[in-house]
């Protein structure tokens, strides 16, 4: 089962019963596991982003969460429905199995434009809708783009998790993420990954992801909120999920470009509930 | 009448905003202020709304705006035409009805299709004709004019196809006489005494329809795109009317061409992304007074070729385009080559509350440039702050230099309802 973009983020995912001690397997297993673990052939789901300033005040998108898994990629469509300033931008995305060794293709459709553009994927430290979430921090669980060592475990929300340190394996990678090193939590149980600290590129600690809530749907282990908290800007964001829904049989022009321009309505896809 | 349904639909939709409908309504008001004082500054209030209502396959899209500028009452310093055009202005972005089946939307109405992928130009993108009741300084989705049409897209496969049948000619809209964009063009030969005859547009259906068709896909990261275009030109040829006396007498005319576009962007190196757009008329008309007609039929290639670059929030451009006529001689109304270049840096700052663009674009022929900065704060969901400047130099008898006494700082404040 492929991964699905966000997936670092919210594992919205189902353990693969893992019966034996995490201390066991290396930590390249370990997020292996992760990163492979069952999570139906496609989910939808509506999500909301909150952006809260350092004065405390809140904006809010909202959008429709689409993604599929095909035979060695995974394909992604955010379609923001509100507020007005962003209905109708549509951003898109097809991450490759790693083993392929191909970068990602992305691209924005722009209502103001009416244009869709091919994004670069060389430099993904820019902010997701103005949010902390950074578009790297929304990509799949990459394996071979980092060196990572297993430090210990520790409890996150009363769960157990292994916890990792990782590091770029290469210049580019430190280059796209714009992270000196990451520490992550991932909970033995659910292979969710519950936590995760960010370092910049002078090695200071300067935000952080935690898992606020997680709910057990259609037997998937499901992330239902997210919060970043960024340290050095005094800011944090939230992706909030509400009805997810997996193996919903999302076609296949739902990721298609077609889709860019002519919007999504839940009122045409089949399957939704 | 326009006036009067926009206010309905205004009024209207708050009401019946519901769980299958989407409605927004903003309005702003801008004061522009020309830098150089040979003109007074104006206010702008401009109405803006646009709902979309969803019943099972079918949606009603509908956008317009209203736009009213005092400063046009001026009858000392605007001509009958230009307070006419600018005063109270009212029209339909888009208005159309859609539906949905298997993946495929037809819809029906006054629309805008786009395509090709260039940074506020047109190689591809020539569906829509464009009103330059403010030049080219708005954005282009601004001043793309809707029309009327029927039009299907969906996917072929890995196709995605877009066709298009639009029943009735529109052309380009120049600035009315009188207003601070007016491009003089027959009427140095008025002066001179050259008769102008009436615009004529093709009357009857058959005679008058526009046809397209756009196909676009991914090859693995290379984005592919082509267009045939089967249209007319969108600003008119003039042509020699025959009249056995010494008078030289003009016909304003439309004519026939097709065009036939190619377009491709893919990723290189360092994290660039490279993009080209190409188009070919094999017979467009121009005017040439040398001809015994006055019109002359060249194949002319267009083409565009860009590089982006992505930079944390930012998106770097530079992209250069010209056009090509084959067997070009001085007669030519227009131009040999007609060279564009346009570095531009697009970003946001302050979480997305900032909106940034920098656009500096060149044109060979006679210097021309024009620098445009534009800030849009927005420091709530409701309210948005923006600040245009644009800079325009070169040659008097250039495309920009022409409006190089138009300089102009753009003010504005929007309240999204």
């Amino acid at each position: 089962m492929e991964q699905i973009l966000l997936k670092t983020v919210l594992m919205l995912g189902l353990i693969v019963g893992i019966s034996h001690p995490a201390f066991a397997l290396s930590a390249d297993e370990i997020l292996t596991k992760s990163r492979d673990r069952f999570d139906g052939n496609d989910i939808y789901a509506d999500v909301q982003l909150v952006l809260t300033d350092e004065s405390g005040r809140r904006r809010v998108r909202d959008l429709y969460y689409l993604q599929k898994d095909a035979e060695d990629n995974d394909k992604l469509t955010l379609y923001f429905t509100g507020p007005s300033d962003v209905r109708g931008v549509v951003f898109q995305s097809v991450n490759y199995n790693e083993t392929k060794h191909q970068d990602d293709d992305q691209w924005l459709y722009l209502p103001a434009f009416r244009q869709s553009r091919r994004i670069a994927t060389a430099d993904k430290r820019g902010a997701f809708m103005g949010s902390d979430f950074s578009y790297i921090d929304m990509d799949k669980l990459r394996i071979t783009d980092y060196t990572q060592v297993f430090l210990d475990t520790e409890k996150v929300n009363g769960r157990l998790c292994d916890r990792i340190e990782r590091k770029p394996s290469s210049e580019v990678i430190l280059k796209k993420t714009g992270y000196q090193k990451t520490i992550i939590w991932v909970d033995q149980e659910s292979r969710v990954v519950l936590k995760q600290d960010y370092y910049d590129i002078t090695g200071v600690l300067f935000k952080t992801m935690t898992v606020k809530k997680m709910e057990k749907i259609q037997n998937i282990w499901s992330v239902m909120q997210a919060d970043m908290t960024n340290f050095a800007q005094k800011r944090s964001s939230s992706l909030i999920f509400t009805n997810v829904q997996y193996n919903v049989g999302l076609q296949d022009h739902l990721f298609s470009q077609t889709i860019m321009k002519t919007g999504v309505s839940r009122e045409t896809i089949p399957g939704l509930r | 009448m326009r006036h009067v349904i926009f206010l309905i639909l205004f009024f209207s939709g708050p009401v019946c905003a519901h769980a299958n409908a989407q409605f927004d309504t903003d309005i702003r008001l801008r004061s522009t202020d020309w830098l150089h004082g040979e003109t007074s500054p104006h206010s702008e209030l401009q109405l803006h709304t646009q709902g979309r209502w969803i019943l099972r396959n079918w949606e009603l899209h509908a956008e317009g705006r209203v736009r009213w500028n005092e400063s046009y009452a001026d009858t000392q310093t605007y001509s009958k035409a230009a307070r006419k055009a600018y005063r109270l202005d009212a029209d339909w972005r888009e208005i159309y009805v859609a539906t949905q089946r298997n993946g495929w939307q037809n819809s029906l109405g006054w629309q805008q299709v786009v395509w090709g992928r260039a940074d506020n130009l047109r190689i591809l993108d020539q569906v829509n004709p464009l009103d330059f009741r403010e030049f080219v300084l708005p954005e282009l989705n601004d001043y793309r004019r809707s029309v009327l049409m029927l039009r299907t897209l969906g996917q072929w496969g890995d196709w995605m196809v877009e066709a298009i049948y639009l029943p009735g000619f529109v052309g380009n809209r120049m600035a009315a006489e009188g207003s601070p964009f007016f491009i003089p063009t027959v009427e140095p030969l008025i002066a001179q005494g050259v008769e102008i005859r009436p615009h004529r547009y093709p009357k009857n259906l058959l005679g008058s329809a526009e046809i397209g068709v756009h196909l676009s896909r991914s090859f693995g990261a290379r984005d592919v795109s082509g267009v045939l275009f089967y249209t007319r030109n969108d600003d008119p040829i003039y042509r020699i009317v025959p009249t056995g006396t010494s008078t030289l007498v003009l016909q304003p005319d439309y004519p026939r061409h097709i065009q036939m576009g190619f377009g491709f962007a893919q990723p290189v190196q360092q994290g660039f992304i490279f993009r080209s757009e190409w188009n070919l008329i094999p017979s467009l008309s121009y005017t040439s007074l040398e001809e015994p007609d006055g019109v002359i039929q060249s194949s002319t290639l267009r083409g565009l070729l860009g590089l982006d670059y992505l930079w944390r929030d930012w998106l770097v451009s530079v992209q250069t385009s010209d056009r090509f006529i084959s067997n070009w001689q001085t007669g030519y109304w227009d131009p040999e080559h007609q060279i564009v270049t346009t570095f531009s840096a697009t970003g946001s700052s302050l979480s997305a509350r900032l909106e940034t663009r920098l656009a500096l674009t060149l044109m060979s022929q006679r210097n021309g440039q024009w620098l445009q900065v534009k800030n849009n704060f927005k420091p709530n969901d409701q309210i948005s702050l923006g600040c245009t400047l644009d800079l325009l130099s070169g040659d008097p008898s250039g495309f920009f230099g022409q409006f190089r006494r138009q300089d102009r700082l753009q003010l504005d404040i929007r309240y999204l309802f």
